[in-house]
């Protein structure tokens, strides 16, 4: 090398720096091929399954031509993590809209004023305790809270029917529950508090714990724990369930205590975010999101209930028309969410 | 006449260890100077501060008159003090050839690349290494690497050369032909040059005059010939007695 | 002047999320830092610092006799079988994790009940990490002892037999490469969530991410929570200083490697040996992954990937670079003990060693503003958040490979009449272009297989592959997750090979 290639050398540094700057920089406008320079697009940040919500984006984006630029929650924060980014970007939004995957975390953004009411001329069709009165939320395709038992590790006469069959000294050790802290697990044990009242739900819970529940990371983990045998049953949601009877594992999906205060539903809910970069198109994608055949797609695809009556599900997924729900007010829930949470943490363990 | 290179009452202190204590010398036109001293006695970093790589605890060193460091400052930096340094390690750039390794320092003077071309030839032609510019330092035998560091300073046309043991390591063959090498270029060219060894071979082959550097200390300063009579150490006498007999006739 | 310059380029980088994090430690209620009270916080804190302990030592028992074989021995397949070994540290800890999952669990492909049990523990924990980490120790202890000038060794081979030379000779001669291993390797253990979570061990990080991830929105709680890790990060800075300091190191030779290896006959064997096994336990959670993934449509895949193998590489090669163009000042300041330098790296320290839950939040604070809006909600705040949390890795490669080197070539260029830029381009960055290479890739690797970070402010609809299939893993086509899994791990084999055909090219 000549000693001029100190000229060279510099040259080869900004050669490398600069074009991937701008390549980069190109990147970040988020048009990548697909979309016009100054095309149409949408910021929407969802904790439903990216595996559910991406394809009907994608159809979204098929029939209109808006971009939509997604942010999708994790299993592991499951509901907290965009929420949390939802309230820290308060200042300044980024995101258009919340596609919430129960129907409590949107609430908390509704508390914080963080929300632009909207009624959806498509949620007529939605019957009201499923939806806000003056539209700060809107629900549609729902899950459930189940108990998926192992077949194998559990003969028929055994299969519990009851939440609280979980504290019988036969299952010790041997069911799971996702960390309580996190995803529709949260809900599901204030919900209890709400509905059975303080004193039973933390006995409840007690027993569980004594009764030596194993706490896995989230809803999809306790799945697999079920499914690879390393637990009989397991609390999770229908969506887990379904997806393990598509792994064709020897499994039973519960809806427990149709015969006394009814099964948990929760449906995914949606809500404007207030001051978002693109009003108009959100109001497009809610429109686009309460309608039936959306709600069709994930019964389908995702094996969420459908709220409003006559739309077709398939075999496996039952509708919401047909089955015992628990009576709840997501409102109060949600409030014992944030109540319960010192408790909550202690049971579990910090 | 200023001298080329003048150093007053410099120390340098390294943590609690003095390396150099109340050191003065100085280096002339034209001539050799020889440092000498038992390993340890602070010859390299003597160097190492006049290069302005060190900066001294105490004193002063002046360039052509100039003061470049003083006390804990380092006035003018090394690369324009115009000092070439021959290191003991000889710190020939791997990565660049022999030529490269030539280029480097004319290169950042801004010498014109035809003139830099022509230069390089030059010298390299003097050590003998004509043929070779294309080499890396990592093909070349020990000798050669020897002669391409000596190159690189001279090319420079310094007002000052710094050798720093440049012999050590070298078989007996190949040292007295670079000792010769080193001396007719030397005499010829007239660079001032500050050579430092513990060899009195070399020494007394190459010094006009000696200095003698003991535990940080000049403990003597003067002609050659006169170290056997006015050695104050038994370095200095050990040193004056090593000379070899001067060649008859 | 360029050292000063560098060190306020990095701060830019770092300080404005890290004193966000501060105001909310400020601004911690008494109710927060009532948390620090718990018996249990502190209890969690020795089992967090025990199980990064265990995981540093397996790593290191691993990792420094098999760099040393990989440095010094010679067999057939070496390179590949390297690569194969190196793979799992390149990937987010909970891709293997989810292979041995496969492979252990209960109903997995060599699965029992003892198996389930062994893997779902704390034991397991350190297994599946060490196993993921250890390759980091290899990699530094062989650049390290690749860079020592062969004479030290052949001194050594009169002396002494091959495993002795190796052991007492080179390895201290390499030991900041190989401490650097070390501290890198406790800090991802004890920093890692995914794992922990997947395998039921509660850690202290999974307790500041469930502050953050929790119902309520706490980001001062999980600040306090911030404060028992500052003795373990001044004891990791402590450990460092000294174990690396600025000892002296054995000069560069202009000779290469030795003409012999120092491993032959019986010693060969032993170092091919144990090369292979560590390529098969690398290599054995792709075969969980593999049998998982069998089937599966190539287009389903591709259109799953969209364009987030893309998003990661640009964002990390970007963040790579912009990394190795602070590090070279600041790595070669760090090495020849300038100040700024050293303020500069404590800063990226800092950066690296915050729980990256911690640390998005103070992102996406210090780049959410008016004024920053290309920046955040843009790929840049991908490359920030990779230059924040990395780029001490690249200044600490630059340093380790500066310090192996004798200042005279420097004291040369000086002189010789070049100026600090002009040394620092043309004399150490091409005498150390394998090292700023390594620097490099070290970023774009650790990028790539950064998922805690980026999951907390990736722009919409522009996560690089780590997090899609985070995001897939739930609920996800299990077969898909596998493929990119795989997918992630082929992009990642193809940065390896480059890095090793870049490794053994050498000057003439």
């Amino acid at each position: 090398m000549s000693p001029l290639a100190g000229r060279r050398l510099g040259l080869l540094v900004w050669a490398g720096l600069v074009p991937s700057l701008a390549v980069v920089g190109l990147a970040s406008t988020g048009c990548k091929g697909t979309c016009r320079p100054g095309g149409d697009e949408v910021v929407i940040y969802t904790s439903v399954d990216q595996v559910f919500s991406a394809p009907v984006f994608w159809e979204f984006e098929r029939r209109t031509g808006i971009r939509v630029r997604a942010v999708f929650d994790t299993e592991e924060t499951k509901s907290t993590g965009v929420v949390n980014r939802l309230i820290a970007e308060a200042a300044r939004p980024q995101a258009d809209l919340f596609w919430s995957n129960d129907p409590v975390r949107q609430l908390l953004l509704v508390q914080r004023g963080l929300v632009e009411a909207y009624l959806s001329p498509n949620a007529a069709g939605i019957p009201p305790e499923f939806r806000s009165a003056d539209g700060a939320w809107t629900g549609f395709a729902a899950r459930a809270r189940i108990l998926l038992v192992n077949k194998e590790l559990v003969p028929d006469a055994d299969v519990p029917r009851s939440l609280r069959d979980l504290a019988d000294p036969r299952w010790r050790g041997r069911f799971a529950i996702a960390n309580p802290l996190f995803g529709t697990t949260t809900m599901h044990v204030a919900a209890l508090f709400d509905a059975w009242g303080e004193a039973e739900a933390r006995a409840f819970l007690d027993s569980l714990k004594a009764n030596g529940v194993r706490i896995a990371s989230s809803n999809g983990e306790v799945k697999r724990l079920v499914v690879a045998g390393e637990v009989a049953i397991g609390l999770c949601d229908t969506d887990d369930g379904n997806e393990a009877l598509e792994e064709g594992a020897p499994v039973e999906i519960v809806y427990p205590d149709q015969d006394g205060t009814g099964t948990l539903v929760m449906p995914t809910t949606v809500v404007i975010i207030r001051g978002g970069p693109h009003p108009d198109a959100a109001r497009r994608l809610v429109d686009y999101l309460l309608t039936a055949g959306v709600e069709q797609t994930m019964a389908e695809q995702a094996a969420h209930m459908p709220l409003r009556p006559g739309v077709p599900a398939p075999p496996g997924v039952r509708p919401v028309t047909g089955l015992r729900a628990m009576k709840v007010d997501y409102g109060r829930v949600a409030t014992e969410m944030e109540r319960i949470q010192p408790w909550l943490q202690e049971w579990v363990g910090l | 006449m200023t001298a080329v290179l003048a150093v007053q009452g410099l120390s340098v202190v390294a943590g609690r260890q003095a390396i150099l204590e109340d050191v003065s010398l100085e280096l002339r036109e034209g001539e050799i100077l020889v440092v000498a001293g038992p390993s340890g006695g602070g010859k390299t970093t003597l160097l190492r501060t006049l290069a302005g790589l060190v900066a001294p605890t105490a004193g002063e060193v002046r360039v052509g008159g100039v003061l470049a460091s003083a006390a804990r400052r380092v006035i003018v930096p090394p690369e324009r003090r115009r000092i070439a340094m021959v290191f003991q390690d000889l710190a020939l750039w791997p990565h660049l050839t022999v030529h490269g390794n030539l280029a480097f320092g004319l290169a950042a003077q801004g010498v014109a690349r035809g003139e830099r071309a022509r230069r390089i030839a030059e010298v390299l032609d003097w050590v003998g290494l004509a043929g070779k510019a294309a080499r890396y330092p990592g093909q070349l035998s020990g000798g050669e690497r020897q002669r391409v560091a000596l190159a690189r300073a001279l090319v420079l046309e310094p007002v000052a050369l710094l050798l720093d043991e440049p012999l050590t390591s070298l078989d007996v063959a190949i040292k007295s032909e670079l000792l010769d090498l080193l001396r007719g270029l030397l005499r010829t060219r007239r660079v001032p040059t500050l050579y430092v060894s513990h060899e009195p071979r070399e020494a007394s082959a190459l010094a006009d005059r000696l200095v003698l550097l003991e535990a940080g200390r000049v403990s003597y300063s003067g002609e050659l010939a006169t170290l056997a009579h006015e050695a104050k150490t038994t370095f200095g006498r050990l040193f004056a007695a090593s000379f070899p007999a001067p060649p008859s006739g | 002047m360029v050292v000063a310059g560098a060190a306020a380029a990095a701060a830019v980088f770092v300080l404005p999320p890290l004193v966000q994090v501060a105001v909310r430690l400020v601004a911690a209620d008494a109710a927060s830092l009532g948390l620090l009270e718990h018996d249990r916080l502190w209890a969690l804190l020795g089992r967090s610092v025990a199980i990064a302990g265990a995981v540093t030592l397996l790593a290191s028992f691993a990792g420094i006799p098999l760099g040393l074989f990989f440095a010094r021995a010679r067999f057939p397949l070496k390179w590949p079988l390297f690569a194969v070994h190196l793979l799992p540290m390149l990937l987010p800890p909970f891709l293997p994790a989810l292979g041995w999952f496969h492979l252990l669990g209960r109903s997995g492909l060599l699965g029992s009940a003892a198996t389930s049990a062994f893997l779902f523990s704390v034991w397991g924990l350190a297994f599946v990490l060490a196993a993921a980490l250890t390759p980091i120790v290899t990699t530094l202890t062989m650049l390290g002892v690749r860079g020592l000038d062969p004479s030290l060794e052949e001194a050594g081979r009169l002396a002494a037999r091959p495993l002795a030379v190796g052991l007492r000779l080179l390895v201290p001669a390499a030991w900041p490469a190989i401490a650097l291993g070390a501290v890198l390797v406790f800090t991802l253990a004890f920093s890692e969530v995914g794992v922990p979570m997947l395998l039921r061990v509660v850690v202290y990080p999974s307790a500041v991410f469930a502050r953050l991830g929790g119902l309520s929105f706490a980001p001062s709680e999980a600040a306090v929570l911030l404060l028992p890790l500052l003795p373990v990060a001044a004891g990791l800075f402590a450990a460092e200083r000294w174990l690396i300091g600025t000892r002296p190191f054995e000069v560069m030779g202009l000779r290469r490697e030795p003409a012999l290896p120092l491993f032959s006959g019986r010693g060969a064997l032993l170092a091919c040996a144990s090369c292979v096994g560590a390529a098969v336990v690398s290599a054995l959670p792709f075969a969980g992954l593999l049998r998982q993934a069998a089937g599966v449509q190539a287009g389903e895949v591709l259109a799953w990937a969209g364009s987030s193998p893309l998003n990661g590489l640009l964002a990390g090669a970007t963040a790579a670079t912009i990394a190795l163009v602070l590090a070279l000042p600041l790595g070669h300041g760090l090495a020849r003990g300038s100040r700024p330098a050293r303020l500069a790296d404590g800063v990226l320290a800092a950066g690296f060693f915050v729980p990256s839950a911690v640390l998005g939040v103070g992102l996406i604070a210090a780049w959410n503003r008016p004024w920053s809006v290309w920046l955040y909600g843009s790929m840049l705040i991908l490359v920030a958040g990779f230059v924040t949390r990395y780029a001490v890795i690249a200044v600490r490669t630059v340093a380790a490979a500066v310090r192996q080197t004798a200042p005279s070539l420097e004291d040369a260029a000086s002189v010789s009449g070049a100026g600090y830029v002009r040394r620092l381009l043309l004399v150490v960055a091409p005498v150390h272009v394998r090292g700023l290479a390594a620097a490099w890739l070290l970023v774009l690797a650790f990028s790539l297989r950064d998922l805690e970070t980026a999951v907390m402010y990736y722009p919409p609809g522009g996560e690089p592959l780590t997090v899609r299939i985070f995001t897939l893993e739930a609920n996800g086509p299990p077969k898909v997750v596998a493929a990119l899994a795989l997918a992630h791990a082929g992009v990642t084999t193809l940065l390896l090979a480059g890095a090793l055909l870049l490794a053994r090219w050498r000057r003439p």
